[in-house]
């Protein structure tokens, strides 16, 4: 069963020279306690697919989808009030904290108190005071350092506290928006372990988005590869990693450095960064494909490879 | 001038401070610091952010400099280095910057910020620093040339705008780069791109270089030798596939047990030196990753700082602990 579906959500944004398709037509589904990730290099769309799900898209920004279904209900007919109250108690953000995500001039705890107080009303003060000091515990963060200011946190204390906010109502669903990316690798092996442990001590979901295939390749069930807007392949970690039929996902991969790697060794590849989205008619990859051929003029159907694995490429599952 | 056809970057006892942005307190970027960095080599300094590599980068092309010790790059001690000494040294060493959206004047052409350099040498032609510019963006893969030339950096791409960095650093072909970074910015893509340009690069004109990375990957992909830099102490220092495959100090296998286990060769091992919650308190003589180290001894490691001291197999690691090179089983 799944907890999220998203049938052909497209975003575009409004600018001065006209509208850019952010997301174009991107399907997927998440199921029941797995995390799905999200990957993609910069202007890929993945952060715009997070934002949109969440419906926290910048005033210029327009979404529209033949269906977003989250917990067996359909989000896209839900008002802006009603989508409100789901937000938080059924689907919540943890976003890159480095930056913006904590206020500075209030203590962590209230922070994570006022979240709690907000979305969960019923609870009453002093429940919600003991459930946000579990939460702090949870997340590891020591008792004298609740009541710090964000300032006075390191990175990973940040993010931790980030975290605590996120599942502090309870979500069935949540979007992790690069949450190590600004962290050190020991600080990111902490924080992505801790996710996970919690992700199944309380059969979560997580929509996991990065541009790092390892972090991706490490904690995920399912992949999605994204290219300038569109969903390019699919499937579960194993198919995506050791069966890539996409020569974008090829690339990627290919163009990942890993422990593996030596300067003697050669990497193949030459590519550069994702055009604008949309920006030609045919296969979005096209012009960057070592495989192309004059039929990618035409935009690529999705080919079914198993039922979990599925690739946007003319070629199918013949490409080698 | 005594031993510096062998060594192009050599510190000493180097200690580095900064006073803190309220002014009352001081952080000690550098502690102490020997390195020895070899001619012709590619050499990682690899560590997390707030550790001290940048500064110690800053200090080999003397963009800082040390409170403490010495600092000896390209034959000159850059304590010493003032007037016309200082200006062949520039000449001579060069460094690319982490962020090439910050690096580059906005208001300058391409052309124009390849060919400063040449201009304050002051020794071409402007036929032939033309000339110059165009060879530089050819070999640095931004082709054809021409095109570039009047573009400026908001018409270039994160890649490409990196490139016209490594383009200027290179022009007048310096003895010595350090690359601090230089691909944080970029998408992996473009990552290994510009590794393999500093790669074909070096090995195209025997320049030694200083690559600055937080990535353990990127440094042995690259780099000949790498120095570990944890809270301003270097704690290993060795070939990069004997300091990555068999780390000795503690800290750097807390780093190998952290990193995804993704395209990782061989049969995976867990050092386990990594506490799960750091000791109380603080140990300001003792060895830096004592507060989180699983393996330290109490007794020794709280109270003495370790020095860095050969294994035998080429690696030096700063631990009281470590043993030295037996057998590769380990």
């Amino acid at each position: 069963m799944d907890l999220l579906t998203v049938d052909n959500l497209t975003v575009q944004y409004l600018s001065r020279r006209g509208c850019v398709t952010a997301v174009d037509r991107v399907s997927f589904a998440l199921p029941r306690g797995q995390c799905f990730g999200l990957v993609g290099e910069s202007g890929s769309g993945k952060s715009t697919i997070g934002a949109a799900l969440m419906r926290l898209l910048p005033p210029n920004g327009r979404m529209r989808a033949d269906g977003i279904v989250l917990d067996g209900e359909e989000l896209t007919r839900l008002g802006e009030e009603e989508m409100r109250q789901r937000r938080w108690r059924k689907v919540s953000m943890v976003f890159q904290a480095a930056m913006n995500a904590l206020n500075p001039v209030k203590r962590v705890e209230d922070q994570v108190m006022e979240a709690v107080r907000t979305h969960l009303p019923e609870l009453g003060t002093p429940e919600a005071a003991r459930q946000v000091r579990q939460w702090f515990a949870r997340v590891g963060i020591p008792d004298n350092r609740r009541r710090d200011y964000p300032h006075q946190y390191s990175g990973g204390m940040r993010q931790r506290a980030v975290i605590a906010m996120a599942l502090s109502c309870h979500p069935a669903l949540v979007i992790a928006d690069e949450p190590t990316t600004a962290l050190d690798v020991i600080v990111q092996d902490q924080i992505l372990s801790l996710l996970g442990s919690l992700r199944r001590a309380r059969d979560m979901s997580i929509l996991l988005i990065s541009h790092d295939i390892s972090v991706v390749a490490d904690v995920c069930d399912r992949i999605g590869v994204l290219y300038a807007g569109r969903m390019v392949e699919s499937g579960t970690r194993r198919e995506v990693f050791e069966a890539p039929a996409h020569p974008y996902t090829r690339t990627l991969l290919a163009a990942h450095i890993t422990l593996a790697d030596r300067r003697g060794t050669p990497k193949t590849v030459s590519l550069p960064g994702p055009e604008e989205p949309g920006a030609a008619a045919g296969c979005c990859f096209r012009q960057r494909c070592p495989a192309c051929q004059p039929i990618c003029r035409q935009s690529p159907p999705w080919h079914w490879l198993s039922r979990t694995h599925g690739v946007r490429c003319h070629k199918g599952d013949r490409s080698t | 001038m005594d031993s510096s056809r062998a060594t192009a970057i050599e510190l000493q006892g180097v200690t580095k401070s900064f006073r803190t942005q309220s002014g009352r307190g001081t952080v000690v970027a550098l502690d102490a610091v020997d390195l020895a960095v070899e001619t012709g080599e590619i050499f990682g300094l690899v560590g997390e952010s707030g550790s001290g590599k940048t500064t110690a980068g800053r200090l080999m092309v003397r963009l800082d400099r040390a409170d403490e010790g010495v600092v000896r790059v390209a034959g000159a001690d850059l304590n010493r280095l003032r007037g016309k000494g200082l200006r062949d040294f520039r000449r001579k060493v060069q460094m690319i910057f982490q962020d090439p959206y910050q690096s580059l004047n906005p208001y300058m052409s391409v052309s124009d910020t390849v060919g400063e350099p040449l201009i304050i040498a002051g020794e071409l032609s402007p036929a032939e620093r033309r000339q110059k510019v165009l060879q530089m963006l050819a070999t640095v893969g931004l082709g054809p040339p021409e095109a570039f030339l009047r573009r400026y950096p908001h018409q270039l791409s994160g890649g490409q705008r990196q490139r016209v960095a490594i383009a200027r650093a290179m022009v007048l072909d310096p003895e010595i780069m350090v690359a601090d970074e230089p691909t944080s910015m970029l998408d992996a893509s473009m990552a290994v791109q510009i590794y393999q340009l500093l790669a074909s690069i070096q090995a195209g004109r025997a320049m030694t270089m200083v690559f600055i990375t937080h990535s353990l990957a990127a440094a042995h992909y690259l780099c000949d030798r790498i120095a570990v830099i944890y809270r301003g102490v270097v704690v290993e220092c060795g070939p990069a596939e004997t300091v990555i495959f068999h780390p000795r100090h503690p800290y750097t296998r807390a780093l190998m047990d952290a990193l995804p286990r993704h395209g990782r060769p061989g049969a995976q091992r867990r050092y386990g030196t990594l506490r799960p919650e750091p000791r109380p308190g603080r140990f300001p003589g003792g060895c830096v990753f004592f507060d989180h180290c699983n393996r330290a001894d109490p007794h020794r490691c709280a109270h003495r700082r370790p020095a860095l001291r050969s294994m035998g197999d080429g690696v030096s690691a700063a631990c009281f602990l470590a043993a030295p090179h037996r057998s590769r089983g380990m």
